[in-house]
Order: C-alpha cells, then sequence, then structure tokens
C-alpha cells in the first residue's frame, strides 16, 4: 500500500460542504417554554409530541365529501424535546410524517416519527446529541448533512414512493401505508446526503424538479427527477454568497430562485442559523434558470427581503410572474425562536404575499402586494408553473397573537379576497387546494388545532366559497403535532 | 525470509531509537466493512497533504486499535476514514462531502471545512502516546 493511499486531501474542501458541527449549549428553554404557556395559551401550538406513533379515527361533523379520496401526507417537527432539554427553535425538531386517509366520507389519523439515524441514536441514549438548524449541541461527531438530517419539512408522494423531506440533506423514504422508515434516498452514489430540499415542484406531467443549497462551497444543487421518479438530470450552479435556501418556484421554462442576503459567520462553536447574519443595505438576488441546460441566465435584484415560501410562477411574454410571502428582514427566524422559549412578541413580524414581476428584458423587478399578514401560499397541482388564477394562503390572527388563524384566496384576476377566520380558539395550518374529481373546482383541505379542546381537526372547504366555513371538519381525540407542509395523492 | 535477515532488522528498527509508537482506539464503527487507515501529519504546512507515518487495521463493529510506528517525539494531528468499500480513497458527493466515516485526532471539528492542525494537535513524547478517536 502507497501512502498516497492516506491522503485524504478531498476532505479539505469536502468538509467545507458539510453542515457545520456546532459546540454545545447549555439551556433552559424547556423550564421557559412552560412558564410561557401559562401565559400565552396559544404557544401549546409548539408542544410537540413524545410519542413514536399517533393514531385514530375522526369524528365528522358537517357531511365530508364522498368522492373526496385519498391520503394527505403532512410533515413537521414534532419531537422537540428529550431529557429535560428542548431545542431552541422549532425547525430543529423530529419529523413526525401524517396520513389523513379519506374515503367514503370517513376520515382516520396515522402520525410516526421518521427513524432518522439522528432519532436512533439519540432515542437509544435519550439525550438530544446532534446540532439542530437553531440549536448547538455536539455530543456526537457529525460526519456529513445526513448525521443531523431530522426529515421534518414536507412530505411527498411521488411515483409510488413516499418521502419525508429535509432542507439540508437525502429524502428519507416511507411505506405508504404503514409510514415505516425505509431508509434515506440516494439516487445515485455521488449523490449521497447531497441536499435535497423540502420545497420541490412537481409539474402536471409528474416531472419533479428540486434545489438544495450546499452554503459552504457555494454550490446549488439543481434536480431534476422523471415523473417515473427515475434521476433524468442533476447539475452543480457557483452562487457566491450562497445562504440557506428554502423554497424555489419554475414556470414552463425557467427555474427561479430568490436568494435573501445573508453573510455567512463562519465562528466555530454557534448553530447554523447563527451563522447567519442579516445584510439589509444588500439586494435580494434573483436568479433565473433555464430548466432546458440547467445554465443560469438572468441575475436581478431587488430590495433586501426574507423569504421562505413560494406560491407558484409562469412565464408571461419576456416576462415571468411569480408570487412569494415577503418579510422586511429575517426577524421572523428570532421570532420563532422566542416562541420556543415560551416568548411571544407583541408586535409580529409583518409579512405580505406578493406578485413580483420579473421583467428579463430591462432586468426589472416590480412587486404588487396582494395580501398583509399571509403565509403558506399554495395552488393547484393542475397549475403548477402555469398562469393561475386562485392562490391560497393562511392568514394570521393580529388580534390573538402568534400563529396562523384562516385561509384565503386570492383571485389573481381582479385580486378580489375570500376569507374565512377561525376565531382566537384555533391555530391553523397549512391548508392546499385538492382538484374534485368531477371536474367542477377545488376543494381546500387542512388541519387546524383547537386550543380550547386541544384537539386536531381537519378541514374541507369549499374553495370557491371559504367565506361560508368549512364544508366539513373531521375531529381527531387528540392533538397532533403542528406540521409545515404536505400533499395530496388521489385514489 | 530466514530468521537471520529478520534479526538485522529488528535492530536497525531498534537503533532508530527514540522513535515512538502512537496507538490509536478508533470508536464508532457501526460494521466491519473494509479497512481503517489512519495518517499522522506533523505540521500545519503538511496537514492533509503530506503524512509522516501511516496505519490501517481491519475494520470491525464497535472499535479497532491501530498502531503508527516510528515516530519522532514531537506535535502531529491524526486523520483516519473507514474506507468501507476498499477502494483506497475517502468516498465523497457531488460537492466533496464525505460520505465515508471519518474522523480527527481530539475529534476535532471545523466549521464548513476540516479542523485545523492546531485544533487537531496531539503530542507524542519519546515514550509513545495512546489517543481514542470517534468516527463521524
Ligand atoms: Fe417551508
Amino acid at each position: 500500500m502507497q501512502r498516497r493511499d492516506f491522503l485524504l486531501k478531498s476532505l479539505a474542501s469536502g468538509l467545507a460542504a458539510c453542515l457545520p458541527a456546532s459546540a454545545l449549549a447549555g439551556t433552559d428553554t424547556y423550564q421557559a417554554y412552560r412558564a410561557g404557556l401559562a401565559r400565552h395559551p396559544r404557544l401549546a401550538m409548539l408542544a410537540g409530541t413524545q410519542n413514536e406513533m399517533l393514531a385514530g379515527e375522526a369524528s365528522i361533523s358537517g357531511s365530508w365529501p364522498q368522492d373526496l379520496a385519498g391520503v394527505f401526507y403532512r410533515n413537521g417537527p414534532a419531537r422537540l424535546e428529550r431529557g429535560g432539554e428542548r431545542y431552541e427553535h422549532w425547525f430543529d425538531g423530529d419529523g413526525m410524517v401524517h396520513a389523513w386517509r379519506m374515503a367514503n366520507g370517513r376520515v382516520s389519523h396515522l402520525g410516526r416519527m421518521v427513524r432518522t439515524h439522528k432519532y436512533r441514536e439519540e432515542a437509544a441514549a435519550d439525550q438530544l446529541l446532534y446540532p439542530g438548524f437553531g440549536t448547538a449541541i455536539a455530543r456526537r461527531p457529525v460526519g456529513n448533512n445526513d448525521s443531523v438530517n431530522a426529515a421534518n419539512t414536507s412530505a411527498l408522494p411521488h411515483a409510488g414512493k413516499l418521502y419525508a423531506m429535509w432542507e439540508g440533506g437525502s429524502a428519507t423514504e416511507l411505506d405508504p401505508q404503514t409510514l415505516a422508515t425505509r431508509g434515506l434516498k440516494t439516487w445515485r452514489n455521488d449523490l449521497t446526503a447531497l441536499p435535497f430540499s423540502a420545497h420541490p415542484k412537481v409539474e402536471p406531467d409528474g416531472t419533479l424538479w428540486n434545489i438544495g443549497a450546499v452554503p459552504g462551497v457555494n454550490k446549488l444543487v439543481l434536480w431534476h427527477i422523471r415523473p417515473d421518479g427515475n434521476l433524468a438530470r442533476v447539475q452543480l450552479l457557483n452562487v457566491a454568497d450562497l445562504a440557506l435556501v428554502h423554497d424555489f418556484v419554475v414556470t414552463e421554462r425557467h427555474i427561479v430562485l430568490l436568494l435573501p442576503p445573508f453573510s455567512l459567520n463562519r465562528a466555530p462553536g454557534i448553530s447554523y442559523l447563527a451563522m447567519h447574519q442579516w445584510q439589509g443595505q444588500r439586494a435580494m438576488r434573483v436568479l433565473v434558470i433555464d430548466k432546458a441546460d440547467l445554465t443560469l441566465k438572468y441575475t436581478l435584484e431587488m430590495p433586501a427581503r426574507m423569504v421562505f415560501h413560494f406560491g407558484n410562477a409562469f412565464d408571461d411574454g419576456d416576462s415571468i410572474r411569480l408570487d412569494a410571502t415577503l418579510y422586511q428582514d429575517d426577524q421572523v427566524l428570532q421570532e420563532m425562536a422566542a416562541a420556543m422559549r415560551g416568548v411571544v412578541w407583541d408586535k409580529g413580524v409583518p409579512s405580505v404575499t406578493s406578485q413580483l414581476t420579473l421583467d428579463l428584458r430591462r432586468g426589472q423587478v416590480r412587486e404588487e402586494r396582494l395580501l398583509d399578514a399571509s403565509e403558506f401560499p399554495r395552488v393547484a397541482d393542475a397549475v403548477v408553473g402555469r398562469r393561475h388564477r386562485a392562490l391560497f394562503t393562511l392568514i394570521e390572527d393580529k388580534q390573538h397573537g402568534m400563529g396562523m388563524g384562516g385561509v384565503a384566496r386570492i383571485d389573481l384576476d381582479g385580486g378580489k379576497i375570500d376569507r374565512f377566520a377561525f376565531g382566537p380558539d384555533w391555530v391553523v395550518e397549512e391548508h392546499i387546494p385538492v382538484a374534485r374529481p368531477d371536474g367542477r373546482g377545488l376543494w381546500l383541505v387542512g388541519p387546524a388545532l383547537d386550543l380550547r379542546r386541544r384537539q386536531t381537526v381537519l378541514n374541507v372547504f369549499d374553495a370557491a366559497n371559504l367565506a361560508q366555513g368549512p364544508l366539513a371538519q373531521a375531529r381527531l381525540p387528540y392533538a397532533a403535532p403542528l406540521c409545515f407542509h404536505g400533499n395530496f395523492l388521489s385514489t | 525470509m530466514h530468521i537471520r535477515h529478520i534479526l538485522p532488522l529488528i535492530l536497525l528498527t531498534a537503533g532508530a531509537a527514540q522513535a515512538a509508537d502512537l496507538t490509536i482506539t478508533v470508536n464508532g464503527l457501526t460494521n466491519a466493512e473494509g479497512k481503517v487507515l489512519l495518517a499522522a501529519y506533523d505540521s500545519a504546512d503538511t496537514f492533509l497533504k503530506r503524512p509522516v507515518g501511516i496505519s490501517m487495521a481491519d475494520a470491525q463493529a464497535g472499535s479497532v486499535k491501530a498502531v503508527i510506528s516510528n515516530l519522532k517525539a514531537g506535535d502531529y494531528a491524526i486523520s483516519l476514514y473507514q474506507d468501507k468499500n476498499a477502494n483506497k480513497k475517502l468516498d465523497s458527493n457531488l460537492v466533496g462531502m464525505p460520505t465515508e466515516p471519518y474522523g480527527f485526532s481530539r475529534d476535532a471539528a471545523g466549521s464548513f471545512g476540516p479542523p485545523s492542525f492546531e485544533q487537531a494537535r496531539i503530542s507524542v513524547p519519546d515514550s509513545g502516546a495512546e489517543i481514542t478517536v470517534t468516527l463521524r
């Protein structure tokens, strides 16, 4: 054996591609949350669960549509505490994937923890061991991004498979029936542990597009998966000053990303979140990538904004139009961290869902504000990447404090808003449009937490008339942990 | 090889005198695939580039021991990895992220990159030393 066999040259650059391994941080967040909960009942939304599995039949009020048949898969951070310690950020918790099954007017629920490497190790030790997005813990060494994969952000059925999605590493494949964890999805050997973000876009024909950000080496991964679930292409793009990127949009011809202006402080021993330093004087970059050859075609600029989520996008002559929920700055990240330790900010961070027009010829970006105090924009599966007329969002309950309080439909032709507010005792989760099998419009389906009874309720609305309230509600005998995102599989 | 050829070799090694042995216990192996390859570096300039001593051990689930012999007394940083598929390199993905288990002396970790020589620095006296590294 020769000496060169032992060289680890590639490791020097390779480790820069990994999420940082953080140093140990003590925490009194566990106690602080409990004290805060006594003052702010809405913080029950961040209680999480200690259960490995939750299952139950829902009791129906109203009339659940007989022909609404399928599985609504959802995912969110559910295990937020262990061994008397609590994560500093909601994004840190271990994912629980939920399956809401509905057929013949009946609804059942199954929730099951994703048994990631991290979850299995921490369960065995009954202690938090690995760093999260916003929590610096380093009781076990981190090898690569999948060492800390929490599989907690979305659930996606695609080509007969079911995936639990995370932002910084591989998707995790689950059994679509039992939700048992099958393991990390590796599309090709050299794509092991490569970020496959939680907001893939699936076009009407089943083509899947995704991104993955590797901030340490300023590389953006572009994924193209065929409708049959096989890898078509993967491409790396060099992007200077790359930081966290949560979501993106596609049109028929383009992939579009907005890059909130952060610089990364690479100091050791701080969380990934703490490394992000807001640069409000800098522009937000808009990257427009050609789907045909996966090259960067245009870089536009607009005033600094924070963004997590997009609704949809479409090509419109020499322009691209897209909708996104924007924040003035990154304070929303700190607001979520405060809530984890029981602190509710008096004035929440304002958000606005806007339509942006990217004028590719002139290189200009125009913003048209659609709806203040909204988040979780979604459109129907059939219009992904195509011109859409309706955008669905959640709306905040400004009067009663943190968490979302209702649903809204924004008619993009004319700007009419149709909305329904649940009232002070409810925390509303992402609602998504589902096509009626008879082709006569959409339902809007999503859960809400009934704070008074500590039970989760799945709602179904006539998407054309939200203001009249839910057509029916399916009530569980327990509270399911709050989720981020999900997708519907019609059967 | 005849015994009379071996003897001078042993004497020669002994004659190198102050050369020390570094014994490394590697923890955290989840399986027995391949071998654990280890390397010692003696300066920041040569760290992860030119090792001054190497060793290897068959992998086995749990932990293995390896010895890097004949080191001059001084300061070193150790890197090691489990070459599961025995291709004699640390496998990595498209962006270079390692996809086989690896580790450094003092279980040192960098931030968006490998630790520095300084972070992984250990002292090896004439009498030799023993360290433990956990694979990550
Ligand atoms: Fe999201």
